[in-house]
């Protein structure tokens, strides 16, 4: 747990960071988030003391940050800095024991934390381990800078734009395992970054800041639903409603399709809906339960046809995986201009459906709470 | 397919080559100090060693005019220069220990101008051979120090004694070790002072806003004045010490000698090393140093595992720049008694004697270029690989 508490910091005039408070609970991500030059660098670099505060103090765990040596304090706070900053003139495995190093780890125990960081970050080790940072591409670059801060395993990891060097692809990559690696090792992390979609899919909760102050700081469901002054909700943009669908992940929403094997006997399936009145449209799946594609019970053959009654031949077009959000949904919805789609996982087995009417309940609330 | 094309380099050194035929190949003179006269390399050589040297450099003009990629021409023009420069000399020192006249008992043969100017061609094409050579070990030290290997062992073995400049060399001997070690050490210990003081000054103007501008007035002032005139200026100032304390005489310290030699040449050698130094610093990345107090590491951790490793190889340079530099000026110094091989030199412009000058000048360029060289294989080797090799910041 990280608590900052009435800080400030001045350069000279310029009041960099105006009398904060912030409360980061053990295990979470906060994003901090604002215009440049707002502060937020100067936050990060307070919490290790890299910056000394004027006033206030900062807490970790409950101890003041002032009772350890700023070196002692730092090895133990994982920290990637806003520019990268490897040392050019070590190899990359050397750039990673940097931390150990100076911990005075043991060469093995060294040796064998830096090939864990190395399958941590998906990178072949043999391939990068001896090269030097000057002949790795931005996005290699700042995943080492991720893998150095990581070394000793601090409870605490300060991340400056981790991944601002990269392009908007590989950088959802990152942040997917960036997640992927936090729901594992639940540190507590700072995470300043400019990008709002970043901070709403990474952060359990979003500190916005403007001119050395903090605006709000709330979940990014609660920043998104209630912005508390004209600054949030323009600096969250009039697409809020449509960002605040990506902190809703569809395996929360979705529900049991109907599906029938086409092994089954389909005709009887039929004739038993029709009787019923709904659904009128049902799933059909392969022997080993994969997606074959909708079909429509008012229009089909006696008996049915799995060539021609299946309406959509290519359903791969229409269907989303477990892991998306609604707002990922709206769009292939959109864009293929269907209102219910089906949900599958890893192994392209169906698990699930969703419609429109789903997400619009989502949209209402927040439209109600506003 | 290869390229063909025009090798500039090789082409040069081949057109400097035919230009020193236009020059006289040796000189004879009856005694060391007459004037003496010049020979044409067809006047002083059999015509078979003329055709022979005129062969070689027509060959050298033609690889220059149709250079290909493949070895055997990046290897042509480096093999025909390490022959041409090995020529030379064994010709010369042929000529001298062959020509003897009984009425002319004191006859001294030595290179002409022309003789000196083909060696430095030779020279040339050894280079560009050198430069295209980067990276084949074995070939690239063939061609680089075949020919004065040879020289060496021609040197040796006593063929060449009957030159002109060796025989200054021999009559000499012992006064020319001591005179070389004086300058060695006049060098050497110069550039010590001037590493501890420039380094110093370096960090300081880096350190403090206020004090980049004046440090850098005070060494590049010193840098502009010529050496004479600095060692001059030295002489006032520790003759009135070395009059009021005569304590300091006793340790040879005096308004000439080595003492205001050595200061001089310090002074002069602390440009390079406190521009570098500052450099250094300067372009040291804000970043890299951040990361490295964010990691962790205290003052002494940070200067020791990412400041000097970094720096290093920039300030080295700047010693290497002040080292080859103060190796030259040294040689002023004799003219205000501090010893060195300027001692030849200038006993040999008062007597007229070139060959005295030459056996002064001669071990100054080799000197020069030889610690050159060995400082740029020590920066190679002391340059972190994940850097780029051997950046030296523009002046
Ligand atoms: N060393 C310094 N000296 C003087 N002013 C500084 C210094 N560092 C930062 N500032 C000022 O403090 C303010 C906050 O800087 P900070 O680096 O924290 O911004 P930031 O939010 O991280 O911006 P960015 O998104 O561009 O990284 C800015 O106005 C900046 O100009
Ligand atoms: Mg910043």
């Amino acid at each position: 747990m990280i608590q900052i508490r009435n800080v400030t910091k001045k350069y000279g005039t310029i009041i960099a960071v105006d009398n904060i408070s912030l409360e980061i609970p053990g295990g979470e991500i906060c994003c901090l988030i604002g215009p440049s030059g707002c502060g937020k660098s100067t936050v990060v670099k307070l919490i290790n003391r890299m910056l000394e505060p004027a006033n206030g103090s900062i807490f970790i765990d409950g101890k003041d940050t002032r009772d350890f040596k700023p070196e002692l304090l730092r090895r133990h706070i994982g920290y990637v800095i806003q520019n990268i900053g490897l040392f050019p003139h070590m190899t990359v495995a050397e750039n990673i024991a940097v931390v150990p190093q100076l911990l005075s780890w043991n060469q093995e125990k060294i040796e064998e934390r830096t090939e864990e960081l190395f399958r941590m970050m998906r990178m072949e080790s043999d391939h990068y381990r001896d090269k030097y940072p000057r002949e790795l591409s931005g996005g290699e670059a700042q995943r080492i800078g991720v893998a150095r801060a990581l070394a000793s395993d601090p409870e605490i990891l300060l991340m400056d734009e981790p991944f601002g060097a990269v392009d908007p692809l590989n950088r959802e990559g990152l942040q997917a395992e960036f997640m992927k690696i936090q729901s594992d090792l639940k540190k507590t992390v700072v995470f300043v970054t400019h990008d709002l979609d970043e901070a709403i899919r990474l952060g359990d909760r979003i500190a916005l800041m403007r001119e050395g102050k903090i605006v709000q700081y709330d979940t990014p469901e609660e920043i998104l639903a209630h912005p508390q002054n004209r600054f949030v909700s323009d600096f969250v943009g009039a697409d809020r409603a449509l960002k605040r669908l990506s902190r809703f992940p569809v395996s929360e929403f979705m529900k049991k399709p109907v599906v029938v094997k086409v092994t089954d006997d389909v005709d009887a399936f039929i004739s038993q809906i029709r009787k019923k009145g709904r659904p009128r449209f049902f799933w059909l799946l392969d022997e080993d339960e994969r997606l074959i594609g909708p079909v429509d019970s008012r229009h089909v053959h006696t008996p049915f046809s799995r060539e021609e009654d299946v309406m959509e031949a290519n359903c791969t077009a229409i269907t989303v995986r477990d892991s998306a959000t609604l707002r990922d949904v709206l769009s292939r919805m959109l864009g293929q201009g269907v209102k219910t789609i089906p949900v599958t996982d890893d192994n392209s087995r169906l698990v699930g459906e969703i419609s429109i009417l789903e997400i619009e309940k989502v949209t209402e609330e927040a439209a109600l709470e506003c | 397919m290869y390229r063909v094309g025009i090798d500039k380099v090789t082409l040069a050194g081949a057109v400097i080559g035919f230009l020193s035929l236009g020059f006289h190949f040796v000189i004879l003179r009856p005694n060391r100090l007459s004037s003496g006269e010049g020979l044409f390399v067809w006047n002083s050589l059999s015509s078979p060693e003329t055709l022979l040297l005129a062969l070689l450099w027509l060959c050298a003009l033609g690889t220059g005019f149709s250079h290909r990629e493949n070895r055997p021409f990046r290897l042509a023009p480096g093999l025909i220069g390490n022959v041409i420069l090995v020529l030379v000399f064994f010709l010369t020192a042929r000529m001298a220990w062959s020509t003897t006249d009984p009425n002319l008992p004191f006859l001294r043969i030595s290179i002409g101008f022309g003789g000196w100017m083909m060696a430095f061609a030779s020279y040339i094409l050894i280079l560009s051979s050198q430069q295209k050579l980067e990276g084949e070990g074995f070939l690239r030290l063939l061609v680089s120090f075949s020919g004065m290997a040879a020289l060496v062992v021609l040197f040796a073995s006593g063929y060449m004694s009957d030159m002109s400049v060796i025989k200054e060399f021999s009559a000499r001997q012992g006064r020319f070790l001591s005179e070389l070690s004086q300058h060695l050490i006049l060098a050497g210990s110069s550039v010590c002072i001037a590493t501890v003081i420039g380094t110093g000054l370096g960090v300081w103007a880096f350190r403090s806003r206020f004090l980049e501008r004046p440090v850098f007035f005070f060494v590049n002032t010193v840098q502009t004045l010529p050496s004479l005139a600095l060692f001059g200026l030295m002489i006032a100032p520790l003759a009135l010490l070395s009059q009021k304390y005569p304590v300091l005489r006793d340790f040879g310290i005096q308004g000439i000698g080595w003492a205001p030699a050595l200061i001089a040449l310090s002074l002069y050698a602390l440009l390079p090393i406190t521009r570098n130094t500052y450099t250094s610093l300067r372009i040291l990345d804000p970043d890299v140093i951040e990361a490295g107090r964010g990691m962790g590491m205290n003052g002494l951790q940070l200067l020791w595992r990412v400041e000097i490793p970094l720096s290093l190889p920039i300030i080295l340079s700047g010693i290497r720049t002040a080292l080859v530099q103060s190796i030259g000026n040294t040689t002023v110094a004799a003219l205000i008694g501090a010893g060195g091989l300027g001692v030849f030199v200038f006993q040999g412009l008062g007597q007229a004697v070139p060959d005295l000058i030459l056996l002064g000048a001669v071990p100054v360029i080799l000197l020069s270029v030889f610690t050159d060289k060995l400082m740029a294989l020590l920066i190679h080797h002391i340059t972190p690989k994940g850097l780029d090799v051997g950046q030296e910041p523009a002046s």
